[in-house]
């Protein structure tokens, strides 16, 4: 019988052996040109892969750069409206002065001047002296032969009264771009040895000189330091007016900047010893949460400001989590006590650490096989996705330095430097699983366990913002910043994390 | 198909490992045939086999620098591509189980007006394999044709050795009441 059963057997393999001996079919011709087309594709074809944070890094720069082109544009035409406004202010005062130069009774419209008439009498060139009382000035008579004599002083006069919006003869009520022109015209005047400026950082002088201001608005000289810091000639800093808006030194915001978030958390120790497995991982995350708070900016140097607060933050990530296993990791299920039925033999468990930004999660996954007469080999490959949703809780204390340019009422403005993050609540959830395997099946009544190892409750972020600034009035200013927040940690030994955030920072100062 | 010298073999394989297109060309032009016959016994279709082939033979063609002329660059070619199709057989293996059942099923049905003509025609008998579950076939294959021990088709395919010897058991049985069912017809 035996005997019967191995020639069956024989039989059936010669009969197998002998159909395909001689078998060489042939394949379609198109073979050989898909093998030629995949040779010939070198092997570092490929085209580089740009990392996550990379590409936000040339996002960012590229972002940057299109906001200094528009600002340099920007300017580039200011500069060249001042010029033409220059030249035209030119023509004016030199077609005034020739008409007050034919005019034989010009002596009124210089005494109309106080200060004017106040100031010739005692200036010379390169003085510094204090200006005379202003009682001594408004007595002045408009038939002063002093004022007469000087025409300049009669041209500085009548400037201002071109620039006045309102036709008056006071000084110090010039806008910005009235002294830029005013100051090109007065130092073409002081090289033609013509006018002689009054620089002066006297409060008491500048007190006096605002008491003159017939409409009642600020009047004051600006010191050297502050005339260097205003866009215009060199020869700015010999103006003897300022403007007419006061340099405020600190400012009071709030600030609420929404964020997008990508995370990126890498494993640096896959083989290191625990109870718990340590498989290939792959992790897909992306967030959104919001800033807000109060911010105190201080005026430095050089354009710079230090700017510190206090924040709020609240963020939100859910994530994917892509495990792969064998199915030789298994491990038969625990008893689980109380609730939990005796395992059955097709149920299966799977531990796994799971890598997240909050720090490693030992999770239990139970799965059972859906067809127990097939049998699964060991080596068959199977993926485990866990689904988590992160909701961290922070204070922050942001210290930045601030860089800004521009006019008085749009600036460019640069912001960079750190953040302390201060952590209040830092929660993870499994939201769901799913195994990708056709014969296995999560039990949906065993929900896997988890224990979270958490992060550190200080942390430091890295902040850069280019953005715009604009000046509603004196005392209010609103800023429009894109930002960028970038943070690395290691929440536990084996876990690196790398955080990028993405957001729009909006932001109202009080000045004062 | 021309039966190339052991130094022939080893110019060949020179030749293709220092990217002569000619002899890659060459080389898949001696071997296509047998190796697209191995090839449509583990794949499910015609298609498959195709592309079992192709991606067989960028592989040889990519790693032809490891051959080291010891044995019959046949011998090699076909490990090679075996090696491939068995990755094809484990992917397969990801289809729901009902795939598997629905291809028993036809197989059970169309095997019962084919297998007379198996004996005359291999391309027949090839499709009846076709449509045989992937494990009974890469089983079967492996040692009936392949010459693959038990021990070596449970490291291949992940299996232990019993399992192995059951499949080959099954599979064996499987064909055998088919060509009796078809003799006593």
């Amino acid at each position: 019988m035996d005997n019967k059963q191995h020639n069956k057997d024989n039989n059936l393999e010669d009969f197998l052996r002998k159909s395909f001996d001689s078998f060489e079919p042939n394949p379609s011709d198109t073979v050989w040109d898909k093998i030629e087309e995949t040779l010939n594709v070198p092997a570092d074809s490929a085209p580089p892969r740009i990392s996550l944070n990379m590409r936000w890094l040339i996002g960012a720069a590229a972002a940057m750069l299109c906001i200094f082109t528009c600002q340099q544009f920007y300017f580039q035409n200011q500069i060249s409206h001042l010029q033409k406004q220059v030249e035209k202010q030119q023509q004016e005062i030199k077609l005034q002065a020739n008409k007050q130069n034919s005019t034989p009774n010009n002596s009124e419209a210089v005494a109309s001047n106080p200060e004017t008439t106040a100031n010739q009498s005692t200036d010379t060139p390169g003085s510094n002296k204090p200006l005379p009382d202003p009682a001594n000035l408004a007595a002045s008579s408009p038939t002063n032969p002093i004022a007469q004599q000087n025409t300049l002083k009669e041209e500085r006069s009548h400037t201002n009264q071109i620039s006045h919006p309102e036709g008056h003869t006071a000084h110090g009520i010039l806008s910005q771009e009235q002294l830029v022109d005013r100051s090109t015209v007065i130092q073409q005047a002081s090289t033609d040895g013509e006018f002689i400026p009054v620089i002066s950082e006297d409060k008491n002088e500048i007190k006096s000189m605002e008491s003159l201001a017939l409409l009642g608005q600020p009047f004051r000289y600006i010191s050297t330091s502050e005339s260097r810091s205003i866009p215009g000639p060199t020869t700015f800093e010999n103006l003897p007016v300022a403007p007419n808006v006061k340099t405020k030194n600190w400012a009071l915001g709030v600030f609420a900047m929404p964020v997008f978030s990508s995370t990126k958390v890498a494993t640096t120790q896959s083989n290191a010893p625990g109870p718990f497995n340590k498989p290939s991982s792959s992790y897909a995350a992306s967030g959104n949460g919001f800033y807000s708070g109060v911010l105190v900016e201080k005026k430095l140097p050089h354009s710079l400001s230090l700017v510190s607060g206090l924040a709020y933050q609240q963020q939100t990530i859910d994530a994917k989590h892509t495990t792969n296993f064998k199915f030789s990791d298994r491990r038969p299920p625990h008893h689980g006590g109380g609730h939990h039925p005796p395992h059955q033999d097709f149920e299966h468990q799977f531990d796994y650490d799971l890598p997240t930004n909050t720090g490693t999660v030992e999770v239990q996954v139970r799965v059972a096989e859906q067809d127990s007469n097939f049998q699964i080999p060991d080596s068959e490959d199977l993926e485990i996705n866990t689904y988590t949703s992160q909701t961290s809780k922070s204070l922050s204390v942001p210290v930045l330095l601030k860089y800004e340019l521009g006019s008085k009422k749009h600036q460019f403005a640069v912001k960079s430097g750190g953040i302390v993050n201060f952590l209040l609540q830092d929660k993870l959830e499994l939201n769901g699983y799913e195994v990708n395997n056709p014969h296995l099946e999560i039990l949906a009544s065993d929900p896997a366990s988890q224990s979270t190892v958490s992060r550190d409750k200080m942390g430091l972020d890295l902040f850069v913002s280019a953005g715009w600034q604009a000046q509603l009035t004196p005392q209010l200013r609103l800023g429009l910043e894109p930002s960028f927040v970038f943070n690395q940690s290691q929440p536990s030994n084996s876990v690196n994390v790398k955080q990028t955030q993405f957001g729009l920072n909006a932001n109202l100062s009080i000045l004062f | 198909m021309h039966e190339l010298t052991q130094e022939q073999e080893a110019l060949l394989a020179h030749k293709c490992a220092q990217g002569d297109r000619i002899a890659q060309r060459t080389l898949y032009e001696l071997y296509k045939g047998r190796m697209f016959g191995v090839c449509l016994r583990y794949a499910n279709n015609r298609y498959d086999a195709e592309d079992l082939l192709q991606e067989g033979f960028v592989k040889v063609l990519k790693d032809i620098h490891q051959f080291k002329a010891l044995g019959s660059l046949e011998g090699w070619i076909r490990r090679v591509i075996v090696h491939v199709a068995l990755q094809y057989i484990k992917k397969q293996r990801r289809q729901s189980e009902q795939e598997e059942q629905f291809a028993r099923e036809t197989f059970l049905e169309e095997a019962n007006t084919s297998v007379f003509d198996t004996d005359e025609n291999p391309e027949a008998l090839i499709k009846l394999m076709q449509k045989m579950p992937s494990g009974f076939r890469a089983v079967l294959n492996l040692y009936l044709l392949e010459n693959y021990s038990h021990q070596q088709i449970a490291e291949e395919l992940g299996i232990s050795v019993g399992t192995s010897k059951s499949q080959l058991n099954r599979g064996k049985q499987y064909l055998k009441n088919l060509l009796e069912k078809n003799l006593a017809n």
